[in-house]
């Protein structure tokens, strides 16, 4: 972007306006400081604590961050760093938190560009931060590690996957994600399995190195995505649980950028330098339309608003955190996300708003069809949204805004 | 390669029907994909309204319920389906047909003969009340006269909504049903979090509407059924329905929650369903003030109001003292971002 040199920074009407955020011209100083406080504020409990007896330094707590090295992940790092480098400093080298660092290496799922790919970027990122964190890089495969868990999920998954090919695979145990994923027809389905896989492991993680905290990294602008994203694949019930700071799998989740919008993150790595490390899987966002993921759709939507509104966004995630947390104490959790649920057969519902019967004939009242959701089988509990995403809904027709007759019949009359 | 398990296998070139298995299939329905034959598309179609109907209680025997006739394809194809439903499965409920003539030339009293006709069609009594003989002589033409092309919308929601009251109490009737679809219900709740209308939110998918401050309880039959699989039904039935849009601009808001729907069923068609789901599970916790709001009745016209005068009296002073526009703040209806960031949503693209 260029500015005006001569316009000023509108906080310490000093030095040149570097960046304008919010309608806020601001100096380089200035807008690091405003967004390190936006995530200091989310932050405010890992201060330097002394035992009041002793005055000793307590043990600081363990806390985990999950680094997917998109701008976002490592701008919170950086933040994270910084208090690090204060507290020491203030403290006579003690600190309010120990961080260690997660990332879930994909590619062995997806291709990367030269020079791009995170093992070498996380090899460069640890030279550079060795005395502030631990780095520790899990592969997305290790989610099929414990043969038992493998075989849970794909027994689970029958529904999206060819059965008997990666069941054989995974007695074996020679079973991939990729294996898993190229099964799934469903671009926004694909998506979906494999966020969950890396959450489980992130999790798992942060079980591993006894870390009491996870640090999400998403933005204002991501979040506000996620809500839309959650409603749209009929996840709306988990939205408080998922998308709030509170506690999950014993575990207590922050997302200390809820307050910063994607731009805003993209320019602080940019003015501080570490855009170097941003590491990210060459995937093109199709162009047309049906072969988009409803997150690639909601993308596209909120960097349109955001441009022009940014109080959309912020309206969206403030209205997503008044929502009430329903599934928190819920008595169940689906087998294939893990995530709570109280309606053990959300099939029902859908059967009986999606009809599979055919036309009564002739002789017989009402035929029922075979093809349906039931199945005779003892199935474990599968959520509404994980029922949905195992549909695997993917039609090849493109579909018109204006329902108009003409359109409709065009579209889906047969000839 | 399909890559499905056997018993979700559906034939790859079906020469029939994907429920039947026996008729030739006539269209590929727009909620699933199948591609089926009219039989089973106006069976599913109907059970699922009947479904619908059924595990929400929504009539008893004896009841008497007007249906909000407006002469398009949604409250026709509701008609019809009612008038079906109430015969095949006997629920014993006496339908009348309720109409609103706003004074809209060349849609209203276009879509009025329709309906008229639907009255033989049906064999249902049909009532119409009319904004002219309701509020001081106004019609909705001359209303848009006085106050230009903008915030249309806002009046015609209170208008109309009061003068379905009216009209029901008329007949001596406590239920109205409306036409609203699955793409209306959906669409509601993407405005509804892009507005952050938390007072909306948890409620705009419910099936049955029952506001403190009206008398007449509302009920949405058609809240799972596709607007594209209503155009279907309506063409296969040859419905007798009338097609033009209200001549009058729609908010802005809305057009862009409208496009976000329909390429979110373009990329997974079950999106409409999902979303409504989604916000049938909303909850938001509310505040035992707002619900003890002390209940009168209108100074003006006697409607029952939370206000000392109720909001279509307010409009119609507005009007009647000829101011240009009539700004309702704090009103419900009024979107909370102003007129010009809405008309620049417009332009948005995705
Ligand atoms: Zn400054
Ligand atoms: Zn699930
Ligand atoms: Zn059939
Ligand atoms: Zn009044």
């Amino acid at each position: 972007m260029t500015l005006d040199p001569k316009l000023s920074c509108r906080r310490c009407t000093n030095n040149a306006a570097v960046f304008i955020s919010r309608k806020e011209p601001f100096c380089r100083e200035c807008f690091v400081r405003f967004l390190r406080g936006k995530q200091r504020k989310q932050m405010a409990d890992y201060k330097v604590c002394y035992d009041p007896s002793t005055s000793a330094p307590q043990i600081p707590p363990k806390i985990l961050l999950a680094l997917s090295l998109s701008e976002s992940s490592l701008s919170l790092f950086e933040m994270l760093v910084s208090l690090l480098h204060e507290q020491r400093k203030m403290h006579r080298g003690n600190s309010g938190f120990e961080l260690f660092v997660v990332h879930v290496d994909q590619s062995n799922v997806y291709p990367y560009p030269a020079g791009m790919e995170p093992n070498t970027i996380l090899e460069n990122i640890r030279q550079n931060y060795h005395d502030t964190c631990t780095i520790t890089c899990t592969p997305v495969d290790d989610f099929f590690a414990d043969a038992r868990t493998g075989l849970q999920f794909i027994h689970d998954a029958s529904d999206i996957a060819e059965y008997s090919l990666l069941e054989d695979q995974a007695l074996d145990s020679k079973i991939t994600v990729s294996d898993l994923l190229t099964n799934i027809r469903d671009r926004t389905s694909k998506l979906d399995i494999l966020q969950i896989i890396r959450e489980t492991l992130i999790f798992k993680t942060a079980k591993e190195l006894e870390c009491t905290t996870i640090l999400w990294g998403d933005t204002m602008s991501r979040l506000a995505e996620k809500t839309l994203s959650l409603t749209a694949k009929g996840r709306g019930s988990v939205i408080p649980y998922l998308l709030s700071d509170g506690s999950r799998n014993d575990i207590h989740n922050i997302y200390p950028l809820r307050e910063v919008l994607r731009s805003e993150a993209e320019e602080y790595i940019n003015l501080l330098d570490i855009s170097k490390y941003v590491s990210k899987p060459s995937i093109k966002t199709p162009n047309v339309l049906r072969m988009m993921t409803i997150d690639d759709l909601l993308g596209n939507y909120f960097a349109d608003i955001e441009k022009g509104f940014p109080s959309i966004v912020s309206t969206v995630v403030r209205t997503a955190a008044k929502l009430t947390d329903t599934v928190a104490r819920a008595r169940y959790a689906c087998a294939l996300c893990g995530l709570p649920c109280d309606d053990e057969s959300p099939e029902r519902w859908l059967q009986d708003i999606t009809v599979n019967q055919s036309a009564p004939t002739a002789d017989s009242t009402c035929e029922q069809d075979s093809i349906g959701v039931v199945k005779d089988r003892q199935r474990p509990i599968i959520c509404y949204g994980c029922l949905i995403a195992t549909k695997g809904a993917s039609f090849p027709w493109i579909s018109t805004i204006a329902s108009s007759k003409e359109a409709v019949l065009d579209e889906y009359e047969l000839h | 390669m399909s890559g499905r398990s056997t018993e979700s296998i559906r034939p790859l070139s079906s020469a029939t029907c994907e429920l039947c298995h026996i008729r030739k299939p006539s269209l590929r329905r727009p909620k699933t994909g199948q591609k089926i034959c009219q039989p089973c598309f106006f069976h599913v179609f109907e059970t699922e309204i009947h479904n619908t109907i059924t595990s929400a209680n929504l009539f008893f025997r004896g009841e008497r319920v007007a249906i909000g006739a407006s002469g398009g394809k949604d409250s026709t194809v509701l008609a019809h389906v009612l008038k079906v439903l109430n015969e095949r499965y006997d629920y014993g409920v006496g339908f009348v047909l309720l109409s609103i003539d706003e004074g809209i030339k060349g849609y209203r009293d276009d879509s009025l003969k329709t309906v008229k006709r639907n009255k033989d069609q049906y064999a249902m009594p049909l009532e119409i009340v009319s904004y002219k003989e309701l509020y001081d002589d106004w019609s909705m033409d001359d209303i848009v006269a006085q106050i230009g092309n903008r915030n249309n919308c806002t009046y015609c929601g209170v208008f109309r909504r009061q003068a379905l009251d009216r009209g029901a109490q008329k007949l001596g009737i406590k239920h109205v049903v409306t036409g609203h679809n699955a793409d209306d219900m959906a669409e509601t709740v993407l405005m509804n979090l892009l507005r952050g209308d938390t007072a909306r939110l948890d409620r705009c998918t419910e099936i049955v509407t029952q506001s403190t401050d009206s008398p007449v309880k509302r009920s949405k039959p058609l809240k799972y059924a596709y607007e594209k699989e209503i155009v279907l039904y309506a063409h296969y039935k040859k419905l007798d329905y009338f097609s033009t849009e209200c001549v009058y601009s729609p908010e802005a808001f809305r057009g862009t929650a409208r496009a976000l729907i329909k390429n979110l069923e373009t990329v997974r068609p079950s999106a409409i369903i999902d979303i409504i789901r989604s916000g049938e599970t909303f909850t938001l916790e509310r505040k035992r003030g707002t619900v003890a709001t002390k209940l009168g009745t209108c100074e003006r016209c006697g409607y029952i109001s939370s206000n000392r005068i109720c909001k279509a009296c307010v409009l119609l002073e507005g009007l009647n003292a000829g101011r240009a526009a009539v700004q309702v703040n704090g009103s419900e209806y009024e979107p909370h971002e102003g007129a010009a960031l809405h008309k620049r949503l417009e332009h948005l693209s995705f």
